[in-house]
């Protein structure tokens, strides 16, 4: 029977059951138990054994000093008088032994040298801090002569006095492997003999001697775990049990443990199958320790190429999961571990990493547990029910904002004044620069760390070895890491996230922290500025331009394209004249080369601001990568190191794996700092991404960040990954909101008021009928998908009608826009085949009508000169309707009767919706609806120049309000300037003649605009004295830009969720803003746009957006919401 | 609700400049209740005669017509008993272009010339189209009796010649006489 190929034992009858004896019986009992050798040796009796070895000692030498020898019993070998008397070859007096051992620390040396040298009569006590462990001499086989005199003599000394019962031996290094603990495990035999082993017999354990490579496992193959134990001349006697070969391999492949068995019990006759209890001494092997270091480089090296990692990540995966089994099994529990890790447990880390593994069983073992240990059941009921609460609380502990924090001035040569709290920001990021370790504050253990004590005894309660200064050792459970050396919580990052909530003056902060922190080169060159500097102090140009070169007097800033000029103008207009120089290293400017520019010797010329795009940086990246990584020869971005980088708005580097991300993270900088209102925008990982740019150990490591936070994120233990996140949220970020309050009361930056007002806007007939059309039709094909059970599948096209819906609310002409056409094509056509209609040929007709009202182009020269002279002088007369005088928007009918707009308009529609036929006010002539004439002039020349625009034409309700609003605020004659918000860049277009026509200045800004062109229709739009108009998108001017010289905002269309328009709106209402902003938002009525506002009271979309659903669940959530709206 | 700019003005008016035989004062507690008095045209049977009326302007003026009512009983084809008046412009000629003035003066030149064709009362108009002279000289009586309260004693005396008296067989006259016990 071969067993070369299984790895358990054959199933079969388990003889020893039926041969019970006594023997067997007992050892059965106490195998469990192993670890505890509670049996073998009774507990009170392993205690004092110590003791009465110092009483003999005492009494041998007197026995007047009981309670002195007791009382530095600290160490179970404590200090061996034989051996120090047999050293100096005298006796010594008690009390001089006493003196003699207070004065040395109990040290055999220093006691021995002192008695010598008498310094023992004068010398004091060494402080209890400094003492070191007291030290036996001892018969070590492991000794190696070490420098340590010390160590050396006693081991030499002792070897003479081996009649002593051996006290544990003392080392100073550690040796090749140190023992942890023991435990007991039933392996099974794979031969049979007779007494091939007995009780008390070592047995060698080992693992298959042909190993394939771990590199070769692929992950379809079953990884060999088989784990023999053989005889001392090393011919296999069976093997480990399975579940315990599982973990014990892995230790062992991974270099990680030594086992060392020795039987407990073996029947006599053993057959193949039978079972053979062994005891496994458990000690950790050196090169676990070394294995550390490699593995950082080694993880630092991979960075760029996280997705090629898996098989790395796995083997960590093991070896952490074996870790934590062995500590486990032998009963070793942490000395002390932080209270974030002490929370978790060990459960909760293998249960991570099972569901990592999604073993078969781990369900089961998750679910005893859950009945073990009832808070990780609690915590993760808890969790499910979080969603927008989980991120407020994540932020909240980021948001502790103390108040009287303090501040700092910043320097003379910043030219603006800043806020309070905007000084204890300045202060804040100054002192994260400065790389001060935080005196006060006693060196904290990392928490992802457990400190374990050595352990003193053995399974057989012998002394273990001790070596000196080693009393312990760390352990990280969630990497797997061993080590022996203190892991220290570093603050190795000189930056951090400054996550101000918009509008609080990020920039300007930034800025202040520009001037007052500046680098010694900077610094140097300020104070020398007048005095000449000699040749010899100036810093050479090195010979070769192969390095990254270091930039001593430059911040680099990373902004969204929309913000370039921004940050320039915010760079000059915050620094005193000739302070400061900036450049904006985009398109054309990128000729120059930064390095040249920036390098330690042009440093009195170099700019000390430069700002630049993430496109810009990626297509540098992407260069650099073309190159094999040499980033020095083209003088780049990437050419230099910066003394401080800045990413403006930082969550466009949420996405890890994004190459933008990743051009990011090269970026070379002493200081790195992000810039986000959001740094969490809806998953965990979008922090990540802001943690390794800002390259903060250990977090910046992927795998850790998975074990730590993503794995139990995603196995809906939310209340401890968050509670992880706080923590590395804490020390890095300062976020204050606009709503935060002061002690006193006062608001952090008392911003005028702002007024939303909803404007319900009535469709005209023509677009009504037209609305109508499309919302039945989406409806019908909504409740047949529903029918159908294909609402999933269909949901794109139904998404498509929608947007259909919603842009027929703006304009009818935007339904046959082209890309939407295309967007629901399909639908229709399904629709239509189904239905056998053609019914699209109706809405075409429809929308003909539409645009044959609209579009005619209305020839006011064909009424001729006198009609148009008669309307002009007609139009400092009163409304005959309304008496307003002069008119509002005169409006003319086809028989040349004047009334305001709106009069006119009213009066057909209450004629219509009486029945009649609709008149003339004044001649009481039919009227065609058709033939009304807008009178439009230009302004500031109204005799000169007089037109007629047709009614309604290109027109809709929505952009009629919103002419309506805006002449109203031109006959203000205020110059107030307004921003028009849509997120439908056609609509703009749209509005865009109408204003035209109206003779209203504006401008226009989206995402399709070069940098250039948008910079300077910023720059016009703030300059212009007139109360000119902005249409913007939604997308391209939702974030970021400064529009505070506006004081109107309309909002021509509602987003899903409140929050995007919201942030539209603090464009214009914030910080700098000194006005009262009053904000429209047109809402057709009896629309689909009603219902949208309803969605967004009940914030549905966000939290489906939260990320906290799956996208399934999203996409129900979804259609919930889509039977809401066309309900 | 903030009075329409347009009855401010058309108020205003009114008071500055008021039409010769009209008047129109609004109430002091509700700015859309006219008090309005018209005198009869001199060639028609209400010559001497001042008529009260009501004028009530609603809230969606002046896209509906205001409301206008005789409160002064007056013998006429195109008026009812109630005071109620069948004039175009009040119904379905209104326009907004029309004003609580040229409304009013419809209203006077309607006493000038009385449509028996679209008559309001059945009785009048069969009268007046049947028999015009005792149409007018019952006209005239009902002024006589209801619409010359305005003046003195003496002045009235003076012009009593110019109206007929009712005679006591009439069929008008018990009509008028409970009418003027109500008034």
């Amino acid at each position: 029977m071969s067993f070369a190929e299984s790895e358990g034992p054959p199933a079969k009858k388990r003889r020893f059951f039926t041969e019970s004896s006594d023997i067997l019986d007992a050892s059965i009992k106490c195998e469990p138990s192993l670890p505890d050798k509670t049996d073998a040796f009774p507990s009170d009796l392993a205690k004092e054994t110590p003791i009465k070895n110092e009483v003999e000692q005492s009494e041998s030498s007197n026995g007047t000093h009981d309670h002195d020898v007791r009382a530095q019993d600290c160490s179970p070998g404590g200090f061996d008088l034989e051996t120090f008397e047999s050293f100096i070859g005298d006796k010594v007096a008690p009390d001089v032994l006493r003196r003699l051992r207070e004065a040395s620390g109990d040290t055999m040396e220093r006691a021995v040298n002192m008695y010598f040298d008498g310094s023992w009569k004068t010398a004091t006590k060494p402080s209890n801090g400094t003492r070191v462990p007291p030290k036996t001499m001892t018969i070590n086989s492991f000794a190696k002569p070490t420098a340590n005199g010390c160590n050396s003599k006693g081991a030499l000394k002792s070897e003479h006095s081996k009649a002593k019962v051996s006290p544990p031996p003392l080392r100073d290094s550690m040796p090749e492997y140190r023992y942890i603990g023991a435990f007991g495990v039933g392996g099974w035999a794979t031969r049979s003999g007779t007494s091939l082993l007995n009780h008390g017999d070592k047995v060698k354990i080992e693992r298959q001697k042909i190993q394939p490579k771990s590199t070769k496992l692929s992950a379809t193959r079953r990884v060999d775990v088989v784990v023999r134990f053989t005889d001392t001349k090393g011919s296999e006697i069976g093997r480990l049990p399975r579940d315990t070969a599982n973990w014990v391999s892995t230790l062992i492949d991974e270099k990680v443990c030594r086992f060392e068995g020795t039987c407990v019990y073996a029947p006599e006759r053993i057959r193949t199958n039978d079972t053979i209890f062994l005891q496994l001494r458990c000690s950790l092997l050196r090169t676990a320790f070394d294995n550390d270091s490699f593995r950082l480089a080694d993880n630092r090296t991979t960075g760029m190429f996280e997705e090629k990692e898996t098989s790395e990540e796995k083997q960590l995966r093991l070896r952490q999961v074996a870790l934590v089994k062995v500590f486990e099994e032998v009963n070793l529990l942490p000395s002390r571990t932080t209270s974030t890790t002490a929370k978790h447990k060990r459960e909760g880390l293998l249960q991570a990493a099972e569901v990592a593994e999604q073993y078969e069983q781990s369900k089961a073992k998750a679910e005893k547990r859950e009945t073990k240990g009832g808070d990780t059941s609690e915590e993760a009921e808890d969790g499910q029910e979080l969603e927008q609460d989980q991120l407020d609380s994540l932020y909240k502990k980021a948001q502790s904002f103390d108040f009287d924090a303090p501040a700092a001035e910043p320097a003379d040569t910043f030219a603006m004044d800043l806020r309070h709290y905007q000084k204890q920001a300045l202060h804040w990021m100054m002192s994260k620069e400065k790389n001060e370790k935080n005196k006060e504050c006693e060196v904290s253990m990392h928490p992802l760390w457990e400190e374990y004590s050595w352990p003193t005894k053995d399974m057989d309660d012998k002394e273990t070895t001790k070596i000196k200064c080693q009393d312990s050792f760390y352990v990280n459970p969630y990497s797997g890491e061993l080590s022996l050396k203190f892991p220290v919580q570093e603050q190795n990052c000189l930056g951090g996230i400054l996550a101000d909530e918009m509008g609080l003056g990020k920039t300007i902060e930034m800025m202040s922290l520009v001037h007052s922190q500046k680098s010694e080169v900077w610094e140097s060159l300020d104070q020398n500025r007048s005095a000449p500097t000699s040749v010899n102090s100036l810093p050479r140009l090195p010979a070769t331009h192969a390095n990254v070169e270091w930039a001593p007097c430059t911040t680099l800033v990373v902004a969204p394209m929309s913000l370039l000029a921004q940050w320039q103008s915010e760079a000059e207009n915050a620094s005193k004249d000739g302070t400061l120089r900036s450049m904006v290293y985009y398109g054309s400017e990128k000729s120059a080369n930064l390095q040249t520019l920036c390098c330690e010797i042009n440093a009195a010329s170099a700019p000390n601001v430069i700002v630049t795009s993430y496109g810009v940086l990626l297509s540098e990246f992407n260069q650099v990568a073309a190159r094999g990584g040499d980033r020095a020869t083209y003088g780049g971005l990437f050419s230099l190191k910066y003394f401080r980088v800045i990413l403006d708005e930082a969550h466009h580097i949420k996405n890890r794996q994004s190459k933008t991300a990743k051009a990011c993270y090269e970026i070379e900088a002493d200081h790195r700092w992000v810039l986000t209102g959001t740094p969490i925008v809806n998953r965990l990982e979008d922090l990540f991404s802001l943690v390794r740019f800002l390259r903060v150990e250990p977090w910046s490591n992927f795998s850790f960040w998975r074990t730590f936070i993503t794995v139990p994120f995603e196995s809906k233990n939310f209340m401890r990954a968050l509670d992880v996140v706080q923590t590395v949220l804490e020390p890095l970020v300062l976020r204050r909101t606009k709503d935060m309050k002061t002690p006193t009361g006062e608001a952090l930056v008392p911003l005028p008021p702002k007024t939303i007002k909803i404007v319900n806007i009535e469709l005209s007939d023509s677009e009504r009928e037209i609305y109508d059309y499309i919302f039945t039709r989406a409806r019908r094909t909504f409740q047949a998908t529903v029918e159908a059970g294909t609402v999933l599948r269909s949901y794109t096209s139904i998404f498509a009608q929608i947007m259909r819906l919603r842009q027929s609310c703006c304009h009818p002409i935007l339904t046959r826009n082209l890309n939407v056409v295309a967007d629901e094509e399909d639908a229709a056509e399904v629709a239509d085949a189904a239905s056998g209609l053609a019914d699209d040929m109706d809405l075409q007709s429809l929308i003909e009508r539409f645009a044959a009202e609209t579009d005619d182009s209305a020839n006011s020269n064909a009424f001729g000169a006198h009609v148009l002279e008669q309307i002009r002088d007609e139009a400092e007369n009163e409304c005959p309707i309304c008496s307003e005088e002069p008119m509002c928007e005169q409006t003319v009918t086809g028989c040349w009767h004047s009334a305001c707009k709106k009069c006119l308009l009213d009066y057909i529609k209450h004629q219509t919706d009486k029945g009649e036929i609709p008149r003339c006010f004044s001649c009481r002539e039919p009227l065609n609806t058709r033939d009304i004439f807008e009178v439009v002039r230009d302004e500031g020349h109204p005799e000169s120049k007089i037109g007629l625009q047709r009614l309604g034409s290109n027109s809709s309700a929505k952009i009629g309000e919103l002419l309506g609003n805006l002449k109203a605020l031109r006959k203000e004659g205020s110059g107030i300037k307004s921003v028009v918000f849509s997120q439908f860049t056609s609509f703009l277009s749209l509005i865009e003649p109408a204003l035209t026509r109206a003779g209203l200045p504006f401008m226009r800004l989206d995402g399709s605009m070069a940098q250039k062109t948008r910079a300077a229709v910023l720059k016009e739009f703030a300059s212009s004295k007139k109360g000119i108009v902005l249409l913007l998108s939604l997308r391209a001017g939702g974030v970021g830009l400064n529009l505070t010289m506006a004081k109107r905002v309309y909002m021509m269309d509602p987003w899903w969720s409140f929050a995007v328009e919201a942030q539209a709106i603090d464009r214009v209402h914030r910080m700098g803003q000194v006005d009262e902003v009053q904000v429209c938002r047109f809402i057709v009525k009896d629309s689909i746009e009603e219902k949208m506002l309803r969605i967004q009271d009940r914030k549905k979309f966000i939290a489906s957006s939260l990320g906290m659903m799956s996208d399934e669940e999203k996409k129900l959530q979804r259609i919930e919401d889509i039977k809401e709206l066309l309900s | 609700m903030a009075l329409p700019k347009r009855i401010i003005k058309e108020t205003e008016r009114l008071m500055a400049e008021p039409v010769p035989g009209i008047s129109a004062v609004p109430h002091g507690d509700n700015l859309r209740y006219f008090d309005v008095t018209i005198d009869g045209p001199e060639s028609s049977p209400y010559n001497h005669g001042r008529y009260k009326l009501e004028l009530f302007l609603p809230d969606d003026y002046p896209m509906t017509p205001p409301k206008v009512r005789f409160m002064t009983k007056i013998y006429h084809p195109n008026i009812d008993k109630l005071g109620r008046i069948c004039l175009d412009v009040l119904k379905s000629n209104w326009s907004p272009a029309l004003q609580i003035r040229t409304i009013l003066l419809s209203i006077q030149a309607l006493l000038g010339a009385p449509n028996p064709d679209d008559p309001l009362d059945p009785n009048v108009a069969k009268k007046w189209v049947d028999d015009p002279d005792d149409a007018i000289r019952e006209a005239k009586v009902w002024t006589w009796k209801f619409g010359m309260d305005y003046l003195g004693f003496e002045e009235r005396k003076k012009l009593r010649s110019d109206f007929p008296t009712m005679a006591k067989g009439d069929e008008n006259y018990h009509r008028a006489k409970i009418s003027d016990g109500t008034t």
